[in-house]
């Protein structure tokens, strides 16, 4: 018999039910990539690679920029109000449990700046959020069948995305970029400990853990080419970013009605802050895409490949305190998406749009749950732009079919069911040009 | 015959044969159990019908909706009276909760209890044994024939068997490893629970069996160290940087010794501990020690008869529940339930009773959950049982002050006693 020493220590358990088990929540493209960066290429389903017709290119291919004269500004938001339901199985919550995702609005904007320099040489500027996610259950912190799992969730990922590109031929464009990347996580659950009285599980703290902000470096680089008046290629290529958090983690005891067993928790739990350290890599994403100019039409398609396995793991470091530390397992897998769309110019002053994409999960199925209910999902767009001489609107509006994603009964905290999710987003963007 | 009555009994025969459908291939409809306390859902030193709802074949009965599925209950506050925590502080003691035990709730059943697990029952006595002057056995059998005789006479469609624990279990709860006399010889479990598969088989059900845990790994032999330990910090002391052996039969006990549950009342009153740390100076006994050649004694032999399981069960195609392996993993991973992670440690973990040796309801439900993956595995279609219930637990607690010196726990001679009378003797009755 080894370790005996674990084994003897009375309560010493207790601290083992607190380990913590955090990872990150989706929106609206599978993992928690953000894919709405301007209205216009919303239209098209996010098939935005091979186009040049605004400073959004910062974002899907930096060398897009280089075929836009003068200045250009282009700024907008995305609303989204995304929603999960959960149908719970046995052994655990048990069937017929059900569950509501309660995430709010969330409102991530995108602005972008482009600037010609020179005959073949135009810098830009883009602020996007490339990563970004929040779930939130309804009676979090009460009665919801997921307390110890994750209560509420955050990560947020703002990029500054300073852009040079220029035009090896009258035909050819190479781009790049810095992509600083400021990120911020939040985490709540709660922590449960068996009654030793009654051996039933009560909730004997609430943890908030705090990730402060983490400013990283990445780089993204692009490639555009149009070998005919109609056709384009594009093909670029976005850095992953590692984000390594340092932050607080809360821990608020709750009385049991038990002084005894309250005695005994806050023995072995930390009272008020602890510090804690985790890292989230941001994948690295490659867009290859056509798009094709027929008269009044124009269509495209892209294919991403989002390298999601850089997620594989989620470490959680408790300062000084290596038996509430843990690692969530993550073990996502790359994933593709796959976009088209196309528009139709009315006039001078009006586009239409439509568009449809696929996007595959990158998370396996233990890795399913409340943190991050991912699932495959189809995407319907429609838009419409309006220009008035320099200016310009661009609407976009996305529905997300979300294919039911059940855990399999393999989810690895054994919290098994099936998560319905939705979404609809709403996307305004206004353009200039100077 | 008239065609309509025809008809009737024809659409009669179809809806029984739906509702046997309904739980895949296997028939519930005479559900019985051949076994020990473990099957009886034997709890906290006591057996008791407040428990005995979530016996591993209550709740497999009740998710293959089984019908009519009696067992012997008894009524609170249990036979024997059942174990309760006292306090947590200054160190966690455990005692019966009452002076008084409970009684037999339906022993006037006309008919064998579906349930005929007995607790302490080894494999002979599941064959052989009908009376037990007094003990659980004639709670349970009643005088109507053996474990095996009275499951036959059920006609039984589905055996639920879970025999062979008591024929290793007793070793270690006593502390002795005695071939003959707290254990079973390995060849004549192989023999007798061949005759006891092959008794079952004769009556056509579906059998499904299980392997037997290693008894080690129970908190009742776990939770202990073999070292002196200060109960208010559970820490070990320390004399020159060294922690001090406990004195056993032959001196300071060695740190591979397993010290069982039972040695706790005794450590509170110094037995085991140096004078020169307080303490008697006098030896704990053997029977509260498990030395390393007890330990391998006890694990040849639960080694040995899960193959002889395995091996019988195999040849008569009746699929086996790992319950060996399902504890081993419990003890070294533990289990993850909703985010909530779940051990075998004693009183804090939630899988184990106050007894340090039967599960908790919660334990039982998940050891519940094994036999339905092994029923569905081979042709059954029962719903898992939903573990939310047990999770938060309904079990009412009392709070007494107590105090002890030398141990971080007192289970007391009275629980110890009380655990005593599950665990005969193998050969001494």
């Amino acid at each position: 018999m080894s370790n005996r020493s674990h084994r003897s220590v009375s309560l010493a358990a207790l601290a083992a039910l607190m380990g913590l088990a955090l990872a990150p929540a989706t929106v609206q493209a599978a993992g928690f990539a953000i894919f709405e960066q301007g209205a216009r290429g919303m239209g098209f389903a996010g098939a935005y690679s091979a186009q040049t017709s605004d400073p959004s290119a910062i974002f899907h291919n930096a060398a897009g920029i280089a075929f836009l004269k003068g200045k250009h500004l282009y700024i907008g938001g995305t609303l989204i109000a995304p929603s999960s339901d959960f149908t719970g199985d046995s052994p655990y919550p048990g069937a017929g449990v059900t569950e509501t995702g309660d995430s709010g609005i969330i409102i991530p904007p995108a602005a972008d700046y482009s600037h010609q320099v020179s005959e073949r040489m135009v810098v830009g500027l883009g602020v996007h959020v490339p990563y970004g996610l929040r779930t939130r259950w309804q009676n979090r912190d009460t009665t919801y069948s997921g307390r110890f799992i994750s209560k509420e969730a955050e990560v947020q990922s703002i990029s500054i995305n300073p852009t040079v590109a220029y035009r090896l031929a009258d035909r050819l464009a190479v781009g790049a970029g810095l992509d600083l990347r400021f990120s911020t996580v939040s985490l709540k659950r709660n922590a449960g400990a068996v009654d030793p009285f009654t051996f039933g599980v009560k909730d004997v703290a609430a943890v908030d853990l705090q990730g402060d902000r983490s400013t990283d470096l990445g780089f993204n680089l692009g490639i555009l080419a149009k070998p005919s008046d109609n056709l384009a290629i594009g093909l670029s290529y976005r850095h992953k970013v590692a984000a390594d958090f340092s932050g607080t983690a809360s821990f608020t005891l709750l009385p049991t009605g038990n002084p005894q067993l309250d005695g005994a928790v806050a023995g072995r739990l930390p009272s008020g802050d602890v510090p804690v350290s985790t890292r989230i890599e941001f994948p690295s994403i490659v867009e290859v895409g056509v798009s094709y100019d027929f008269g009044d039409w124009t269509a495209a398609a892209d294919v991403d490949f989002q390298q999601w396995s850089s997620f594989n793991r989620l470490p959680l470091t408790f300062e000084g305190r290596p038996d509430l530390s843990t690692v969530v397992q993550e073990d996502y897998e790359n994933s593709r998406v796959y976009r088209i769309g196309v528009e139709r110019r009315i006039g001078e002053k009006w586009a239409v749009r439509g568009g449809y994409y696929f996007d595959e999960s990158p998370s396996p199925p233990q890795s399913v749950s409340p943190l991050l209910p991912d699932a495959d999902r189809h995407g319907i767009a429609v838009g419409f732009s309006y220009k008035i001489g320099s200016w310009s609107l661009d609407v976009a509006n996305w529905y997300l079919i979300f294919k039911q994603r059940s855990t399999e009964g393999v989810n690895s905290d054994s919290y098994n069911g099936t998560y319905d999710n939705r979404a609809e987003l709403f996307a305004v963007s206004v353009g200039k040009r100077f | 015959m008239n065609p309509g009555i025809l008809r009737t009994i024809a659409a009669v025969l179809v809806a029984l044969a739906a509702a046997q459908n309904a739980r895949g291939q296997v028939s519930f409809q005479s559900f019985v159990v051949v076994g020990d306390s473990l099957a009886a859902g034997f709890s906290s030193g006591s057996l008791v019908e407040t428990h005995q709802r979530s016996s591993v074949p209550a709740l497999v009965a009740r998710q293959a909706g089984a019908p009519s599925f009696e067992q012997p209950r008894v009524t609170e506050p249990g036979l024997p009276t059942e174990l309760r925590l006292v306090t947590l502080f200054p160190v966690p003691v455990i005692a019966p909760k009452a002076t008084t035990t409970g009684s037999p709730a339906n022993l006037a059943l006309p008919r064998p209890y579906n349930n005929l697990a007995v607790p302490g029952a080894t494999s002979v006595d599941a064959l052989t044994r009908v009376t037990d002057a007094g003990g659980f056995h004639d709670l349970i059998l009643r005088g109507l024939g053996t474990q095996v005789q009275q499951a036959a006479a059920l006609h039984p469609s589905f055996v639920l068997l879970w025999i062979g624990n008591n024929d290793v279990l007793g070793a270690a709860v006593r502390g002795r490893a005695i071939d003959g006399v707290t254990l079973t010889p390995t060849a004549t479990f192989r023999v007798v629970y061949g005759q006891i598969v092959g008794a079952l088989r004769a009556t056509g059900a579906k059998i499904v069996a299980a392997t037997l845990p290693d008894v080690t790994t129970i908190p009742f032999v776990t939770t202990l160290r073999p070292v002196v330990v200060n109960p208010t910090t559970g820490q070990p002391v320390t004399v020159n940087g060294q922690t001090v052996a406990l004195i056993g039969p032959q001196g300071p006990i060695t740190s591979d010794t397993l010290v069982t549950l039972s040695a706790s009342s005794l450590l509170a009153q110094g037995v085991g501990i140096p004078t020169g740390l307080g303490g008697q100076g006098t030896p704990l006994p053997d029977q509260v020690l498990l030395d390393p050649s007890e330990q391998s004694i006890i694990r040849e032999h639960v080694t040995t008869n899960n193959q002889s399981i395995r091996d019988i069960c195999s040849a008569a195609a009746i699929p086996v529940v790992d319950v060996n392996t399902l504890l081993q993993d419990v003890a070294t991973q533990g289990r993850t339930v909703g985010g909530l992670h779940f051990t075998s440690a004693f009183l804090t973990g939630g899988i184990f009773s106050y007894d340090g040796v039967h599960p908790t309801e919660l334990g039982y439900a998940i050891v519940a959950n094994e036999w339905i993956d092994a029923i569905n595995a081979s042709g059954g279609a029962v719903p898992l049982v939903n573990l939310e219930p047990f999770v938060f637990g309904t079990q009412a607690r009392g709070v007494r002050a107590a105090s002890s010196r030398y141990t971080p726990f007192e289970f007391t001679q009275n629980a110890w006693d009380a655990l005593l009378t599950v665990f005969p003797p193998v050969g001494g009755r």
